[in-house]
């Protein structure tokens, strides 16, 4: 605009003025007086210059912007706030553990999962597949609401139809039978008793993986219909014979917990001692100090070996010879002597499926006077409770037409039953089969009746997986579909009012409140158990507990079946089937997440696979990816090899959970049913065989595997000792190449420096923390196929590396995720400044800079960078949770979603930090160690990783990085890297 | 309508080279170089501007795709981040500079042989240099956001391009290099296009090499500001070859990865790159 031609008098006037306007300048507050001043004058010109404008604005601006539609809630729901994370406490349904949990829901959607840590047993940890359960939630594979015949249908209808059916049967006095996964609440567990006490109705146990031989052997043995609550905390010599308690087996996130506890070098002789006993290298065994591979026929013989070393010197005790010739004589003596000295605190336990042999652990446990010590047999485990013999009966029954009405709840035999066509077969005879499974599986698509089960996100429930252990589970978000609580279906079905959360309170009402004495008010404690979710009574004190198993029969039995299997195995292999870590016993098998998670020992995604010992491949010629035959029953199955170090020299083992064909389109197609190649003997499951055939086929079938190389070619990446010498001679820490000379300016340093520990001794490399980032960052599915071609997106990976020789190595395992190096090589590369470092320490990944040149991939020496090669969101060539509008709503709202083209990569949870720094500001005070937690640090079971300021002297994770384990990886490169790892030391 | 000729005893069709016998005079090698101008080309051009079409279409077509779907269409991934695109990159920068030796180095060497081919090496040289400089373009994860490596003022704050990085070295090479190329390739062609131009009938054709023969007479005066200027462009042009391959090879050598961080590549890639090209022009 014009400058107004100002006139003046004097002299004076104008250089008054002039000065005038020298305040105005200074004056902050000018211009806002300005504004509310009278308006400038506006020339003719000006006004055209104006108008002309606006009238071109107008024409350009022609196009509409699309409207986006936010519209405020009416009523804002109490405790809901827009863009703020709640709380809220409930129980895992994962898997029969039944981990207290805390949910993260974000505007009425639960988004990520974490441990609740107010549960003394569970801590604040989880697993993988507790990680991953709230994607299941938004499962597109799951029922939209109840199913009769096959067509969709009204809940009335449904109830009608099955009460009539079920009044019918009760009226005819046939038999209704409720067949079920262990119920681990009490709520449930009393509804179910009520619901099968009236005559002709039945309740039988199943559990996919069957524990009955446990639970057998130890009702036989001490007269306690349970299995035993093994305290791993207590411990210092564990000896495990096939039980995978740190990855699969029974409560791996509590066993892990308490297993990591012993596992601290600092604090000398009171580290634990692992020996493991097994077929297969598990993620158990790859953690073991000492690792000794049987072949599964000779687990009961192991037992029964360190039960004769054992009772040798305790004396007064008769244990029959053995023929010993197929053990390591060796490692069994020492074994023996281990659990001996530390006898009252050592623990035996066996995850084998034959009641003979868990007798005889039971037997090596009450001479070690580890009952009531390490084995609590006063409060018992309830989190496995199947009954195999009762199975087997229901099945005849079925198949005789004993059985008029069968309700399924949580199991799902036609795919995970050995002989799953006997009882699809005898299926058909019963009349009626209500089905409360959540999707379309393989038994509920034989089911006349489809009643959907809430996900455990949606319902009200308990649980009390160890006795006088309790905790609620409460809905987490509004029933996605139109299903139905199981529980309601039953009440309904009796006629009764179907509220479960009524029927829930009023037993707690009766039987928990009477049972503590801080609140006077039930509804005070309701309101307390709920926000806490846990709810644990003292223990029972420890009692006698007499063994009264017979060894003598036992032990027959072992020898019997061992020399059975010597003459099956003729010219045949052992077989050895395991649940894996990731998609459990198949129930998760629809999970992407999951399937993606690479196994914690094989590093394989996306399928099972025959894993043969190196020695069998070499002689048969066959390389990982050969697709084999395994036929062992009448069974066949084709799967590719992998050729696993370390596994037993005869033994295949294969992981179940595997082919299934009705769960969903993420687990169709992948891998292959081993359930069938399991036999029933006496109709009791046993995941182990002799005499099993293994021709190839000649055809190929690549493996997804994200690591394929298995050295550390000469370098000390992961470093190691043993606690002896670690005791002897500490290390004097690495401190050699932390000061070399820098060409580059240093960064300017903020008020922070984040930084990360890792301890190597405490982590097992159970892979949670990989499920755990990929919840919380949005990390991508990219499918098996890309995986293969190595890119899968996880920003945490965990390195294993095998050390020593191929039949019996060392596993090293290392979580590697950015390394926020001081000096980051990935930095100076970059044209475009894309990644750049931020004054608190971190290394910065600025996703709309990136044009995807990637030269940082290339410069990071830690390989741990990951790029967008394609779009994986809303892109149907990648058709897994991110290309479905029900898939997205597990996305963190927090984290970008990255489009294709861009690198990114571990963040070190930055948008957590940015709470964490708020919430501080937001209170007025500085940030205490421990406030903020990454999404790894805080899955973790065995406590690890450690995060936090490192320019705090006083923190956590600096008095760590000054441990005398400390080391940096491929430091000698001038990296500088903010995260420490501490070196891995085994007491053997 | 183009009318390819205006002489009325010549066929329409491009006739066969005349193999030069005995001493023939200027005027009948200027006939002989000019014709393939006037005359419509061949069946044998044809046929191969048609295959060289069809693979160039190909070619478009492949990065068409990939640019539409994206980077992971080729067979990279975490561990080898660069492969095909890298090679090629190198590849035609090399292919570039055994042009740029011809044309410049053996000028400033006085070797007169170098006269029948350093057009066409010249040319090799800018077409090489396109190809090459194609590469770190389509290999981007979002190409169309390339421009981004430029430092030209913008509205985005501090950002700015990042001057460590020997990917923006690779930038300024490639600029540097194709610029002096490309004023060497037109310098040289000058008076020739003034020769066409004076050939040319009136209309459209005469104009555009009027102008691009910046006026050329054949003067002695020209001449001899069209020679100095020549050296001088070969003068700068040589230490280019050196100074690109250079450039280009420490997009390894300032890396940290075993097998790429090695000082030897700079003087190892040029003798290599040019010997290895210039011995197939020698054949």
């Amino acid at each position: 605009m014009n400058a107004e031609l100002r006139f003046w008098k004097s002299v004076e006037e104008l250089r008054s003025d002039a000065g005038a306007e020298r305040e105005v300048a200074r004056d902050c507050f000018a211009g806002q007086r300005a504004q509310t001043g009278p308006p400038p004058p506006v020339s003719r010109r000006d006004f055209l210059t104006l108008a002309g404008f606006g009238l071109a604005a107008a024409a350009a601006a022609c196009s509409r912007g699309s409207v986006q539609k936010a519209i405020p809630m009416l009523n804002q729901p109490e405790q809901m706030t827009p863009g703020v994370a709640s709380y809220y406490a409930t129980t895992c349904g994962g898997c029969g553990a039944g981990c207290a949990l805390l949910v993260k829901t974000r505007d009425g959607r639960p988004i990520k999962i974490e441990g609740n840590a107010e549960s003394a047993v569970f801590g604040g940890a989880t697993c993988a597949a507790g990680q991953a359960t709230v994607l299941s939630l938004y499962d597109d594979a799951r029922l939209k609401g109840p199913l009769l015949r096959g067509q969709p249908a009204a809940w009335a209808d449904v109830d009608a139809h099955v009460s009539a059916r079920i009044a019918a049967a009760a009226a005819a006095r046939k038999r209704v039978v409720l067949l079920s996964r262990t119920i681990l609440g009490p709520a449930t567990r009393r509804l179910v008793r009520e619901w099968s006490s009236r005559p002709g109705f039945e309740h039988v146990t199943r559990d996919a993986v069957s524990y009955a031989a446990l639970r057998d052997a130890t009702r036989a043995s001490f007269g306690v219909d349970a299995i035993p609550h093994y305290r791993f905390g207590g411990a210092s010599v564990i000896v495990g014979i096939e039980a995978d308690f740190l990855g699969a087996w029974l409560s791996p996130v509590e066993f892990t917990r308490e297993y990591a506890g012993r596992r601290r070098p600092e604090s000398g002789a009171l580290m634990s001692r692992h020996v493991q006993f097994e077929s297969g290298l598990s993620l158990t065994g790859s953690n073991a100090d000492i690792r000794v591979p049987i072949a599964p026929s000779e687990q009961g013989l192991v037992a029964l070996a360190l039960l004769h070393r054992i009772a040798r010197r305790h004396g007064g005790i008769e244990v029959p010879e053995v023929d010993e010739s197929s053990l390591d004589a060796g490692a069994l003596d020492k074994a023996a002597d281990d659990l001996w000295r530390a006898r009252g605190a050592s623990l035996v336990v066996c995850g084998a499926h034959d009641e003979a042999t868990q007798t005889l652990v039971h037997a090596i446990n009450t001479h070690l006077g580890n009952i009531g010590r390490t084995v609590d047999l006063d409060n018992v485990s309830l989190q496995k409770q199947g009954d195999d013999a009762a199975f087997a009966r229901l099945v005849e029954d079925m198949a005789d037409r004993r059985v008029d009405v069968l309700i399924l709840y949580g199991v799902n035999p036609a795919y995970d039953a050995p002989d799953a066509d006997r009882f699809v077969a005898a299926m058909e005879r019963v009349p009626l089969t209500v089905s409360f499974a959540d999707r379309l599986d393989e038994t509920a698509a034989r089911a006349d009746v489809v009643c959907p089960d809430h996900h455990f996100l949606e319902a009200w429930g308990d649980a009390e997986p160890i006795a006088r252990v309790c905790s609620l589970a409460q809905p987490t978000i509004a029933p996605l579909f139109d299903t139905r609580a199981a529980q309601e279906s039953l009440l309904a079905w009796q006629g009764r009012t179907p509220d479960f959360y009524e029927y829930l309170r009023a037993y707690w009402r009766e039987t928990l409140f009477p049972a503590q004495d801080r609140y006077d008010t039930f509804d005070e404690f309701w309101d307390r158990s709920l926000h806490d979710g846990v709810f644990a009574r003292s223990p029972r004190p420890a009692s006698e507990h007499r063994f009264d198993g017979d060894c003598a029969r036992a032990a027959a039995g072992v020898v019997r079946e061992h020399a059975q299997a010597i003459a099956d195995a003729r010219g045949g292999y052992h077989l050895h089937l395991y649940e894996p870590v990731g998609v459990r016993d198949g129930t998760h098998a629809n999970n992407p997440w999951l399937q993606e998670l690479p196994d914690p020992v094989s590093k394989v995604t996306w399928g099972n696979y025959a894993a043969i010992a190196p020695a069998l491949a070499s002689r048969l010629a066959l390389a990982d990816g050969d697709v084999v035959a395994v036929e062992a029953g009448g069974h066949r199955v084709e799967l590719p090899v992998l050729v696993q170090p370390g596994q037993s020299a005869q033994t295949i083992s294969i992981a179940l959970g595997y082919g299934r064909t009705r769960a969903g389109r993420v687990a169709e197609g992948i891998g292959v049913n081993a359930y069938p190649l399991a036999q029933s003997i006496g109709g009791r499951r046993r995941y182990a065989r002799a005499g099993v055939g293994l021709t190839r086929t000649g055809r190929r079938d690549p493996l997804a595997a994200t690591q394929t190389h298995h050295s550390m070619e000469g370098r000390e990446i992961v470093k190691q000792t043993t606690l002896a010498s670690f005791l002897e001679s500490p290390p004097p820490g690495a401190e050699a190449h932390a000061d070399m000379p820098n060409l580059w300016a240093e960064h300017p340093r903020g008020e922070h420096n984040w930084g990360m520990a890792i301890d190597l001794t405490s982590c097992t490399g159970c892979s949670a923390c990989v499920t755990a980032c990929q919840a919380e960052n949005n990390v991508p599915v990219v499918g098996r196929d890309e995986v293969r071609r190595g890119r899968e997106m996880h920003w945490i990976r965990i390195d294993r590396y095998y050390a020593g020789s191929e039949d019996a190595p060392e596993t090293l395992v290392q979580p590697m995720m950015c390394q926020h190096c001081g000096h980051a090589p990935c930095e100076p590369v970059c044209p475009v400044l894309a990644t750049v470092h931020s004054s608190d320490g971190l290394n910065q990944q600025v996703y709309n800079r990136c044009v995807g040149t990637r030269y940082c991939e290339n410069n990071c020496p830690y390989k741990v960078r990951r790029f967008n090669w394609f779009e994986y969101a809303r892109n149907d060539r990648f058709d897994f949770n991110m290309n479905s509008p029900l898939g997205e709503m597990v996305l963190n709202p927090d984290v970008t979603v990255r489009s294709r083209g861009v690198m990114e990569k571990c963040s070190l949870c930055v948008q957590r930090i940015q709470a964490g720094k708020l919430e501080a500001t937001r209170e007025g005070r500085a940030i205490a160690d421990g406030d903020i937690q990454t999404a790894c640090q805080q899955v973790c079971p065995a406590d690890a990783i450690v995060f936090g300021d490192l320019a705090d002297p006083s923190s956590r994770v600096s008095r760590l990085s000054r441990q005398q384990r400390r080391y940096r990886v491929l430091e000698e490169l001038g990296t500088r890297p903010n995260v420490t790892y501490l070196a891995k030391v085994r007491n053997a | 309508m183009i009318r390819f000729d205006h002489r009325a005893d010549r066929s329409l069709r491009l006739q066969p080279p005349r193999p030069p016998v005995g001493n023939p005079a200027l005027g009948r090698i200027t006939d002989d170089v000019a014709r393939p101008l006037d005359a419509r080309p061949g069946l044998g051009w044809c046929a191969c501007f048609a295959a060289a079409a069809a693979a160039l279409s190909i070619g478009a077509a492949c990065v068409g795709y990939e640019i539409a779907t994206g980077i992971g269409t080729w067979g990279l991934n975490r561990t080898v981040g660069w492969a095909f695109d890298i090679t090629n990159f190198v590849f035609w920068v090399g292919i570039g500079h055994a042009g740029t030796l011809i044309s410049a180095i053996l000028l400033l060497l006085r070797q007169q042989w170098r006269t029948s081919i350093n057009r066409s090496a010249e040319a090799m040289t800018i077409f090489a240099v396109i190809c090459a400089a194609l590469f770190p373009l389509i290999h981007m994860g979002r190409p169309w956001l390339a421009f981004w490596v430029f430092p030209y003022p913008n509205s985005r704050g501090s950002l700015w391009v990042n001057f460590r990085s020997p990917l923006l070295w690779d930038v300024f090479a490639i600029n540097t290099y194709m610029t002096i190329s490309l004023a060497f390739w037109y310098i040289g062609m000058i008076p020739d296009f003034a020769t066409l131009r004076d050939r040319a009938p009136a209309g459209l054709k005469k104009t555009i090499y009027s102008i691009a023969s910046l006026g050329w007479n054949g003067s002695h005066r020209t001449w001899s500001r069209y020679e100095t200027l020549n050296i001088i462009l070969a003068g700068l042009a040589t230490p280019l070859v050196i100074s690109v391959h250079s450039i280009v090879s420490m997009d390894f050598a300032t890396s940290i990865l075993p097998g790429w961080h090695t000082t030897i590549f700079p003087p190892y890639w040029r003798p290599t790159s040019r010997t290895a090209t210039s011995t197939r022009w020698r054949r």
